[in-house]
C-alpha cells in the first residue's frame, strides 16, 4: 500500500466518521470541494479497486469504504452543484426483472457519483419498460446499466437490449453489465457493450464507453 | 456400475466407467418440465408430485449421476422466523425471492433466536415439508442405486438467506463481527437440522453443503473465521450421525496462496471429502492442485457461456478437450457452472452429460 494523506487513508480504512471530520475541517480550510473530491477521496477508492483486484479487499471492506465515500458526497454534492460541476457522463443503473439484489449495483452507483457521473438508480427489480422509458427521457449518449446476482434472472439483461433496441435507442445509449454471474463471454453473448469484473473497473469501463 | 457406484468410484480415486456428471440446481429440471416456479410451489405450499417428477426426469432423462431433490432453495424457512417471501412469476427459479429478511435490525435478532429455539425444520415451513416428501418420494423410486444428497447452505450464507439482507449482512462482518459469529453458527445449526431430516427421508449418500460468498465476496481470512469452524462442525455430526462425508460448494478463486492455505484447511483440518467449485478454477488446476495434491475428490467445472449458447457440436469439443486436460482423471466429476441460465435448451444439457460420459470414459484418452 502506498503513501497517502489521511483524508485518502481513511476512505482506505472505510472510516465514515474520520472521513467526515477530516472533509469539514478541508472546507473550514477552503479547499474546494471539487479538489477534495478529486484530489483525496477518488484516489482512496481507486486504491481500494486496487486492493480488491490484488484479493486484499472484498465485499466487506469495499462496501465500508464506499459507505464512507458517500457519507462525504452527501456534504459535497450540494456544493459541487453550486459551482456548475461539470458532469462525467449520465448512468441509469438497475438491476433486472426479478432480482432484488443490489450491493453490487450500490456500490457502482456510489463510486459512479464519486467519479463525477449523474446517476439515476432505478432499484432492483425494475420492469423491463422502465429501463426503456429512463433511457427515453435523457438525450444524448448515456449508459445503461444492468445488475443481477441470481442466475436465473440473466436471462432479463439480453431481453432489456432488445427492448432497447426496438426503441431506436441502442445507438446512443451503451449498455454495461454486471454481477457475479456476469462474465465478458456472457456479455459478448448478449451484445453488451461491455462489463466490469468489480466496481471501481465499472466506473473505467463507463468512462471508456462514454469517451469511444 | 450404476451411478451410486461410479460415484463412489470417484469419492475413492478410482477410476469409474465413465465420469458422473452433477445435476443442475432445481430451477432447470423445472424448467426442463416446462414449468415456471408459480406451477410447483407457492408461500406456503410445494407441489411433491411435480418436484419428484422433475428430480427423477434429470436423473432417468437427462442421465445425471447424482439426485439432490433439495437444490437448492435459499427461501426455505424463511417465513416461519418472520421474513416474507414472494414467488417469482417470471423465471422457473427454485429459489423463492426474500422479500424482507427476519432480522432487519439487530432488535429483531432476540425474537430469531427464541423462534430458532423451538423451530422443528419437519414441520415449521410447508414448503420444507413437501420438500422432505420429494426427497421420500425420489428415495422410493431410485433405490440404493443412485446417490441421493441433502442440501443446504452452511455458515455465512445460510446466516445471510435465513436471517438479514444482504448488504447488512456484510456491512456486519466488518462493524460487529461477533454477531456474525453468533448468527452463523445458529445459521449452521438449523442447517444441520435441515439435512438431518433429509437423511431421515431417505438421503442416501453424501451431504452436499454450500457457501456461495467463499473467497468470491469475502476474504480467506474470513472464511476461516465464519465459516472454517462451521464446516467442520457439519463434517463432524454427519459423520458421527449418519456416517456419511461432506462435500462443500465454494465461489471464488482458490488459486491465490490466501485462497489456497483457506482450502487447505477445509480439506486437512475440517475433513471436506470433496469440492465443487466454480468455473474460476480451471480442470487442470483442480486435478492438479485439490485432487493429487490435497487428496480430495472435487468437481471440474463447465463454463455456463457455453452450455447456455451451444451449439451441440461445441459443447460436444469442449468437453472432449477439457477431458484431455486432466490426466488421469481420477477424483473428478463433472458439474455445471451456477451461470447456466435456466431457459439453456434441455438439449445442451443432454449434450454435454453424453459427451462426458462419452468422452469420460476411463481409461481417459490423452
Amino acid at each position: 500500500m502506498g503513501e497517502f494523506g489521511p483524508l485518502t487513508q481513511a476512505v482506505i480504512d472505510g472510516n465514515g466518521k474520520k472521513v467526515l471530520e477530516l472533509v469539514s475541517k478541508a472546507l473550514g480550510e477552503k479547499a474546494t470541494p471539487a479538489s477534495i473530491l478529486s484530489e483525496h477521496l477518488i484516489p482512496g477508492m481507486i486504491e481500494v479497486g486496487k486492493l480488491m483486484a490484488e484479493g486484499e479487499y472484498f465485499i466487506p471492506e469495499v462496501l465500508k469504504s464506499a459507505k464512507s465515500m458517500n457519507g462525504a458526497l452527501e456534504i459535497l454534492e450540494p456544493l459541487l452543484a453550486q459551482g456548475g460541476r461539470e458532469s462525467a457522463g449520465y448512468v441509469i443503473m438497475g438491476t433486472v426483472d426479478g432480482d432484488i439484489h443490489d450491493i453490487g449495483k450500490n456500490l457502482v452507483c456510489m463510486l459512479l457519483k464519486g467519479s463525477g457521473f449523474e446517476v439515476v438508480d432505478l432499484g432492483v427489480s425494475v420492469p423491463l419498460a422502465k429501463f426503456v422509458e429512463a433511457a427515453k427521457a435523457k438525450d444524448g449518449k448515456i449508459i445503461l446499466g444492468l445488475s443481477a446476482l441470481i442466475t436465473p434472472t440473466l436471462d432479463e439483461m439480453p431481453v432489456v437490449i432488445k427492448a432497447i433496441e426496438e426503441a431506436g435507442l441502442r445507438s446512443r445509449v451503451k449498455i454495461m453489465v454486471g454481477g457475479a454471474p456476469v462474465t465478458k463471454e456472457f456479455a459478448e453473448s448478449i451484445k453488451a457493450d461491455g462489463t466490469a469484473p468489480d466496481a471501481p473497473s465499472a466506473v473505467t469501463l463507463a468512462k471508456s464507453l462514454l469517451a469511444a | 456400475m450404476n451411478k451410486k457406484e461410479r460415484f463412489q468410484a470417484v469419492r475413492e480415486k478410482r477410476a469409474p466407467d465413465y465420469m458422473p456428471v452433477w445435476p443442475r440446481v432445481m430451477s432447470q429440471m423445472i424448467y426442463a418440465k416446462g414449468w415456471m416456479l408459480p406451477d410447483v410451489t407457492g408461500v406456503d405450499w410445494y407441489d411433491s408430485d411435480k418436484i419428484t417428477e422433475a428430480v427423477l426426469d434429470s436423473i432417468k432423462v437427462v442421465d445425471y449421476d447424482l439426485a439432490i431433490p433439495t437444490y437448492c432453495d435459499y427461501a426455505f424457512g424463511v417465513p416461519p422466523l418472520g421474513g416474507k417471501i414472494n414467488i417469482p412469476t417470471k423465471f422457473g427459479v427454485a429459489a423463492g425471492t426474500t422479500d424482507q429478511q427476519p432480522v432487519m435490525t439487530k432488535d429483531d435478532w432476540s425474537k430469531v433466536q427464541k423462534k430458532l429455539a423451538s423451530y422443528d425444520v419437519r414441520t415449521a415451513d410447508p414448503r420444507m415439508k413437501g420438500a422432505l416428501e420429494v426427497v421420500k418420494n425420489v428415495s422410493k423410486a431410485v433405490g440404493d442405486e443412485v446417490p441421493l444428497c441433502p442440501m443446504y447452505y452452511v455458515g455465512t450464507t445460510a446466516a445471510m438467506f435465513l436471517f438479514r439482507p444482504n448488504e447488512a449482512f456484510l456491512e456486519d462482518i466488518s462493524e460487529d463481527p461477533e454477531w456474525v459469529d453468533e448468527m452463523c453458527k445458529l445459521a449452521t445449526d438449523w442447517s444441520l437440522d435441515w439435512i438431518r431430516a433429509q437423511y431421515e427421508a431417505g438421503a442416501n449418500s453424501v451431504a452436499f453443503i454450500a457457501e456461495t460468498m467463499g473467497t468470491l465476496m469475502i476474504s480467506p481470512k474470513d472464511g476461516e473465521r465464519f465459516n472454517l469452524p462451521n464446516i467442520a462442525r457439519v463434517v463432524e455430526t454427519v459423520k458421527k450421525e449418519f456416517n456419511q462425508p461432506t462435500w462443500l460448494h465454494i465461489h471464488g478463486d482458490m488459486k491465490t496462496p490466501k485462497a489456497y492455505s483457506y482450502l487447505t484447511k477445509l480439506a486437512k483440518e475440517a475433513g471436506v471429502e470433496g469440492f465443487h467449485f466454480d468455473e474460476n478454477n480451471p480442470p487442470e488446476w483442480i486435478k492438479e492442485q485439490v485432487v493429487d495434491k490435497l487428496g480430495v475428490s472435487a468437481c471440474i467445472i463447465t463454463d455456463g457461456a457455453r452450455i447456455v449458447s451451444g451449439p451441440v457440436d461445441k459443447i460436444r469439443a469442449e468437453v472432449k478437450d477439457w477431458m484431455s486436460r486432466i490426466g488421469d482423471g481420477l477424483g473428478l466429476m463433472m458439474a455445471p457452472s451456477c451461470q447456466v441460465l435456466p431457459s439453456t435448451p434441455n438439449e445442451h444439457f443432454k449434450a454435454w452429460v453424453d459427451a462426458t460420459h462419452e468422452y469420460g470414459s476411463y481409461p481417459l484418452k490423452k
